[in-house]
């Protein structure tokens, strides 16, 4: 049995007309780090809410570390939660802040012990000198220290972290999420951590489900989303770019309209989808696929092509010195390590496209 | 330099535009002559001040007026926050057609409200009791109350309770250690509304007190009409009628200015 375990759960929203989590099943070892990444919208805080209490559940069951918390309020489960904006108290100081909650719940059972406790948890995210400060005169990237500070300190079984990142700059949002995994990994904490950021997704996780309209597409170690991405939309997701119609034969033979490829898969015989990574091309003289260059955009360190090949665009990432310009002939191979067979799924075409919108918006 | 000149220029200006009005009546209510064409009373007593005492009870007066606002303030500040907070922090359509509802009675002429409550009193056998004084100021208020409070709910971040609640804390630690500081501010300026307001009702109090039941603005008012007083008096009357509203100004301003999370900003 794992330490956190959910099974078929379903949430609708009151007026809803389609559940926002539909047959969510989930295990977390002790100790692990899960990364929910998916785009805006598809139900990513829900999850988290749901899990913590704040929303109930229509169905399914939630156990954490053997017992059902079904049935416990939020403030009974041991669980913390950082939301995606920090909730300060603003009455309170940093120091007060983070340790409001133990203080109150009797955790502490001297001053000595609260001050240390209170001190240890202000090294630990970085914040030390700034115990003594108003909660209203800290910046976005302190105000989340505090918040994830004021989270561990009550030592939860499980703690929920919802884009905890997502309100800082570039550069310090790389830096928070080596610390955040660093300080989880230190204290031997279970996580599930919400973003729909694939970078950070992948820098942060042990294991990583990725989540598109309320279901679970996959989920899986960082490293399997790079080379077997179970659908389309997942591998689009992880940069995937090239969807080419092909037909297996199960015998590792695979025919498509840019060539034939032997490749090691165990899908069923029948139409499929090839799937390929810009960067699995290279140029090659004697290369077998070629076609026409239609656009090039010049990125400095590689040049990235779109290319015609037997009337299929293909997208193609190249760090060759020489640039060929527009019409000029491409040869190129493909290494195999960067293709995959996915399912030819009938696609909701008007909702992913809905959400393809919504994810990059937010991205800007 | 400039800035230190302008502003000094601007706070004697406040002070005096506050006090011009209030300065002669302060020394009228201490004068015991004061005579054209001399600046300030030539001589000063505390003898309005006691005449007004002995001819009423103006201790008792001065207590029941504090308890009726204070009782009508806790009354209207209760049944105000949960409206409040549900049109300040809900969104349901039909919402202006609710926060114009809730403004109703204020908007009737008053005496007709007062007629209608009347009314009902009789029916209820509490006309001219305590109870049906403080439910017709209410009617007044809480909608007053509601106004003042709805944009507190709206710029209120009700995701802090679930802040708290994710951290295991009860809903009591959350109410008093969450919610209340956070609205704090808010609170007391709608108290100090209502209470003010009720501290100046004449209307409310001569049609549903007590008989024997006096507030020190239902003296005031007829006293002011009816001309039988000196000057001195109402002058006295009215210093009166300021000493409580201003306390509670200050006790009010002192609480939000203990205020850390807005800096001591209203
Ligand atoms: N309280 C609510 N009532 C009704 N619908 C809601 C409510 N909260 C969220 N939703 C809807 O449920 C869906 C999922 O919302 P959710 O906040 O879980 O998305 P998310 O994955 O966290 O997105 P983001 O990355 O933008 O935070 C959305 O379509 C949203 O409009
Ligand atoms: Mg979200």
């Amino acid at each position: 049995m794992s330490f956190l375990e959910i099974k078929g759960l379903f949430k609708t929203y009151r007026g809803a007309e389609k559940p926002t989590l539909q047959d969510i099943n989930i295990t977390l070892e002790e100790g692990e780090i899960l990364v929910l990444l998916g785009p805006s919208g598809c139900g990513k805080t829900t999850l988290l809410k749901t899990i913590a209490g704040l929303e109930e559940q229509d169905s399914g069951e939630i156990l954490v570390d053997g017992g059902s918390i079904d049935r416990l309020p939020t403030e009974k489960r041991p669980i913390s939660m950082v939301f995606q904006k920090a909730h300060m108290f603003k009455n309170m100081t940093v120091a007060k802040n983070i340790n409001f909650a133990p203080r109150v719940r009797g955790m502490f059972s001297n001053r000595e012990e609260m001050d240390s406790e209170t001190q240890k948890y202000i090294d630990l995210v970085k914040l030390t000198g700034l115990e003594d400060r108003m909660a209203t005169q800290l910046s976005g990237g302190q105000e989340q220290r505090v918040s994830l500070a004021r989270a561990l300190i009550v030592k939860p079984k499980l703690l929920l972290l919802d884009e905890p990142l997502s309100a800082l700059d570039a550069g310090l949002r790389i830096e928070m999420r080596t610390a955040v995994r660093d300080i989880c990994k230190q204290l031997g904490q279970t996580v599930i951590f919400v973003t729909h950021d694939q970078e950070e997704a992948m820098a942060i996780g042990d294991r990583i489900a990725v989540m598109f309209n309320g279901k679970i597409e996959q989920c899986a170690t960082p490293e399997v989303f790079f080379s077997r991405p179970a659908s389309k939309k997942v591998a689009e997701f992880f940069g995937w770019k090239n969807t080419i119609p092909c037909n297996v034969d199960g015998e590792n033979n695979i025919s498509s309209a840019i060539g034939n490829f032997k490749m090691d898969t165990s899908v069923e015989p029948g139409e499929r989808l090839l799937i390929i990574r810009p960067e699995a091309f290279s140029e090659d003289e004697n290369g077998n696929i070629r076609g026409a260059v239609k656009h090039a955009s010049y990125l400095g360190v590689r040049v990235e092509y779109v290319i015609d090949v037997n009337g299929i665009e293909l997208n193609i990432s190249s760090n060759s010195r020489e640039v060929k310009r527009i019409g000029e002939t491409i040869s190129l191979n493909v290494d195999p390590e960067g293709m995959w067979i996915v399912d030819d799924e009938p696609e909701e075409e008007e909702k992913v496209q809905s959400v393809k919108k919504g994810f990059f918006s937010r991205r800007k | 330099m400039m800035w230190t000149v302008t502003r000094k220029l601007v706070l004697t200006f406040t002070v005096l535009v506050i006090l011009i009005p209030i300065i002669p009546m302060m020394l009228w209510s201490v004068a015991e002559t004061w005579t054209y064409p001399s600046l300030f009373p030539s001589e000063l007593s505390f003898d309005n001040f006691t005449m007004l005492f002995d001819t009423y009870s103006l201790g008792k007066v001065i207590t029941d007026s504090i308890i009726v606002s204070a009782i009508v303030t806790i009354v209207s500040i209760l049944l105000a926050v949960m409206p409040a907070k549900f049109i300040g922090t809900q969104h349901f359509r039909g919402k202006i057609f609710v926060q114009t509802l809730t403004m109703m009675p204020v908007m009737a002429p008053a005496i007709i409200v007062l007629f209608g409550l009347m009314g009902v009193f009789v029916k209820m056998g509490i006309y001219k009791t305590f109870l049906s004084l403080v439910i017709a100021e209410a009617v007044f208020l809480v909608p007053y109350a509601i106004m003042v409070l709805v944009p507190i709910f709206k710029n209120y971040d009700s995701g802090i309770e679930d802040q708290a609640s994710t951290l295991g804390i009860n809903w009591l630690s959350r109410l008093l250690n969450v919610v209340l500081p956070n609205l704090k501010t808010g609170l007391m300026v709608s108290a100090m509304y209502v209470f003010m307001s009720s501290w100046a009702a004449y209307l409310a109090v001569s049609m549903f007190a007590p008989r024997t039941f006096n507030t020190v603005a239902s003296l005031l008012y007829p006293a002011i009409y009816n001309g039988q007083y000196s000057n001195g008096m109402l002058a006295s009357l009215t210093v009166l009628f300021f000493i409580p509203s201003i306390a509670f100004l200050f006790i009010s301003t002192w609480i939000i200015g203990t205020d850390k999370m807005n800096n001591g900003r209203i």
